[in-house]
């Protein structure tokens, strides 16, 4: 049976908004979802006008839509942001090899500068030759941890201020969970912490701290698959081909079980997180890599001690909590002699 | 080819249990069971020497195992010393009908096992303020207007827990002990992420009630470090009779409880730690000093205008017309939009005199 939209109450609804229980024809949802994202740059204060923004861009549905609806806003609104595309090539064959060419569409559809890194220039070592060293398991601890500094040093190189990235309601409430069940107090403090914009960190003032946003954080899966249909908005729909042994497959699996029976679960969890207050941590105090410069908790950052882990034929060690704190320890004495006898060459030569 | 015996940790015995601190035999698994359950109920402070403490039992048997080890815990020890802990205590049993408790099962199995210990037995169709609840809130319910399986399984928890607490007032106990083990412990927290009541969760965690939900009446849990499956161990080994749970209406996707316990015993196969991590994670959620109570379900709320929203009047006729402000919590809110305005009406009206029956008994 036909129903007519909720909202304009003229044309035939062609869409439900599960969490809302509103049926909505193809014009209101378009002016619905822009409206929320854009409510939600809006109150968040997430974009300021004139700013250069980067756009991680992978060629999925989450980036091209974000990218979409940045452009669009861009235009409504006179923001004058300068839109860039950034995407990371991980060195996957068979999988982002081909998302690659759906961010280059994207560049030519929206006309929009499009910047590419990739692992091989950043650490000499792709996706598929860390899988080869460590196996299957784990593997998404290595891809993630070198694609968050490659968007760092991406952004950087670009001059941006701000780093945009696709991250939806789903993804948000999925990472909730998934730090409950595996017991990791301190992301899970840090995920409650950055929704209630409470987070802080100390930094020194001219550390290069890149400030990341998520303007899709209220949105569902569901809608933007929808927009990106009704839209005819061109993505490349596989997922990463080592991604199935994944502990997220866990409570993404229980996340859409829960949708079904209850719609509003994922803003109901959202909703849970902004009702939590977390026992004082230390602040952690932030500073440079001794290698690499990037901002690190630690004297030599994640992303150069799995580097150092894989050069050295050690990459299973890095994945296990003993095996990381030898692998550290053994890594900060071998690098501080160093720089010690770097600096005081410098002094002899100055 | 040979099989490999493993021996007990403890006392090299041959083991019977392979349990996530090592093989145990029996007799040393019932023991550190045992040791678990007085530590938690004297180091958490649940009940002090001379106590007089109430048992809320379904006759399941996580309930019926917390009577088995409450009993042991109070009598002689092995060795022929006497126990160090002193309690007076009572069983509490809801035997009234309802789509979710069937009257005369459950006590048939609590009864030879209250009998054993000398424990006391008291059920609701013996309280005659019990039976006018009941009633009142069966006339009031169409049980056929609540359509989600959930939220019938809910709503006679928020019933049965009022009647437990009422029960315990009528009969001088301030400290009622329940069957919550680290499983569903666990079940509820996920559930209350999942239906907008986070602020719940460091309540739900704790062994010790500290939201007085029930106004004097404390409500503990001192299986709180004992999982299901330890549980349903141990009461195989003592060959300790119980009811099983309604399978018709449990299915995996029947409700969002049933949908979690599923969830959580596939994920406890793959990955053992998953019941601790989320309890180690949970309590690390600071408890609020300030808060009120949901009118329905007596879940803590935030007082702050941003976790919590005054959305239903409900106007009770007494000689004067008097209206009546709730508070609801997020899961409440959206429960009232599943039911009929008018059942849930009546429903939160009855709930709410009685409250006001268990608060004016507390003054008196």
């Amino acid at each position: 049976m036909k129903r007519l939209c909720s909202h304009c109450g003229k044309s035939f609804a062609n869409i439900l908004v599960g969490r809302e229980d509103k049926y909505l024809c193809r014009c209101c949802f378009f002016e619905y979802f822009e409206d929320t994202v854009h409510r939600t740059i809006v109150e968040e204060c997430l974009l300021q006008p004139g700013e250069r923004i980067a756009i991680g861009a992978s060629g999925g549905k989450d980036s091209t839509v974000l990218a979409y609806v940045l452009k669009l806003l861009n235009e409504r609104y006179y923001y004058n942001w300068d839109l860039w595309l950034l995407s990371i090539d991980e060195g996957i064959q068979g999988y982002r090899d081909d998302s690659l060419r759906t961010v280059e569409q994207n560049r030519d559809d929206y006309n929009l500068p499009l910047y590419t890194l990739s692992y091989s220039e950043l650490y000499n070592w792709t996706m598929d030759q860390v899988v080869s060293q460590i196996g299957r398991k784990s593997n998404c601890t290595f891809c993630g941890v070198f694609r968050r500094q490659a968007l760092d040093k991406g952004t950087e190189k670009i001059q941006a201020n701000v780093l945009a990235t696709g991250h939806n309601a789903d993804d948000i409430a999925e990472t909730i969970l998934l730090n409950l069940l595996r017991g990791d107090h301190a992301r899970f403090s840090r995920s409650v912490m950055e929704e209630n914009a409470n987070y802080r960190m100390s930094i020194d003032s001219d550390s290069k701290k890149i400030r990341r946003v998520k303007p899709l954080k209220r949105v569902y899966e569901k809608e933007i698959v929808m927009y990106a249909y009704f839209k005819k908005l061109k993505y490349f729909a596989t997922e990463c081909i080592y991604a199935p042994f994944a502990y997220r497959g866990h409570a993404r699996e229980y996340l859409k079980s829960l949708e079904r029976i209850r719609p509003h679960s994922i803003s109901d969890i959202l909703y849970s997180l902004s009702c939590i207050s977390l026992e004082d941590s230390k602040t952690r105090v932030g500073q440079q890599c001794i290698r690499c410069g990037s901002i690190s908790s630690q004297n030599i950052c994640k992303a150069c001690l799995l580097r150092t882990s894989l050069d050295r034929g050690q990459g299973v060690l890095a994945v296990k909590r003993s095996g990381m704190a030898i692998l550290s320890k053994n890594t900060v004495e071998s690098e501080i002699p160093q720089t010690v006898s770097e600096s005081s060459t410098e002094s002899n030569i100055s | 080819m040979a099989t490999k015996t493993h021996h007990c940790a403890k006392c090299q015995q041959r083991a019977t249990v392979y349990d996530v601190g090592g093989s145990k035999c029996d007799s040393c698994f019932q023991q550190a069971i045992i040791h678990n359950f007085k530590t938690t109920i004297s180091r958490k402070g649940l009940a002090q020497f001379g106590d007089n403490v109430g048992v809320a039992a379904s006759g399941g048997y996580s309930s019926q195992a917390l009577i088995d080890l409450l009993g042991r815990s109070l009598s002689e020890r092995e060795d022929g010393k006497t126990s160090r802990m002193k309690m007076q205590v009572t069983i509490f049993h809801i035997d009234c009908e309802s789509p979710f408790l069937s009257s005369n099962a459950g006590i048939e199995v609590i009864q030879p096992l209250a009998a054993k210990y000398s424990f006391r037995v008291c059920t609701a169709k013996a309280s005659h303020s019990c039976q006018q609840l009941w009633k009142q809130v069966g006339e009031c319910l169409a049980w056929k207007d609540v359509k989600d399986i959930g939220d019938l399984e809910e709503l006679s928890r928020i019933v049965v827990y009022r009647m437990v607490a009422f029960l315990a007032k009528s009969q001088g106990c301030k400290i009622v002990f329940d069957g919550l083990n680290a499983s569903s412990i666990c079940r509820n927290i996920l559930t209350s992420i999942s239906s907008g009541n986070g602020f719940a969760i460091p309540f739900e965690v704790s062994p010790a009630d500290m939201s007085r939900r029930f106004f004097d009446i404390s409500i503990h849990h001192p299986q709180h470090d004992i999982t299901d499956r330890q549980l349903i161990r141990y009461v195989w080994m003592r060959q300790i009779g119980f009811i099983a749970p309604n399978l018709t209406l449990l299915g995996p996707t029947s409700s969002v409880d049933s949908l979690t316990v599923s969830f959580l015993k596939d994920l406890e196969e793959q990955h053992r730690s998953t019941i601790p991590n989320i309890l180690k994670t949970s309590s690390r959620i600071v408890v609020p000093l300030q808060f009120s109570h949901c009118s329905l379900c007596r879940v803590p709320v935030g007082s702050n205008g941003k976790f919590v929203s005054t959305c239903t009047k409900v106007s009770e006729k007494n000689d004067n017309e008097e209206q009546v402000h709730a508070l609801l919590c997020k899961a409440c809110q959206h429960r009232q939009g599943r039911m009929s305005m008018e059942t849930f009406q009546s429903f939160l009206t009855s709930l709410m005199v009685f409250d006001k029956a268990l608060q004016s008994q507390d003054n008196e």
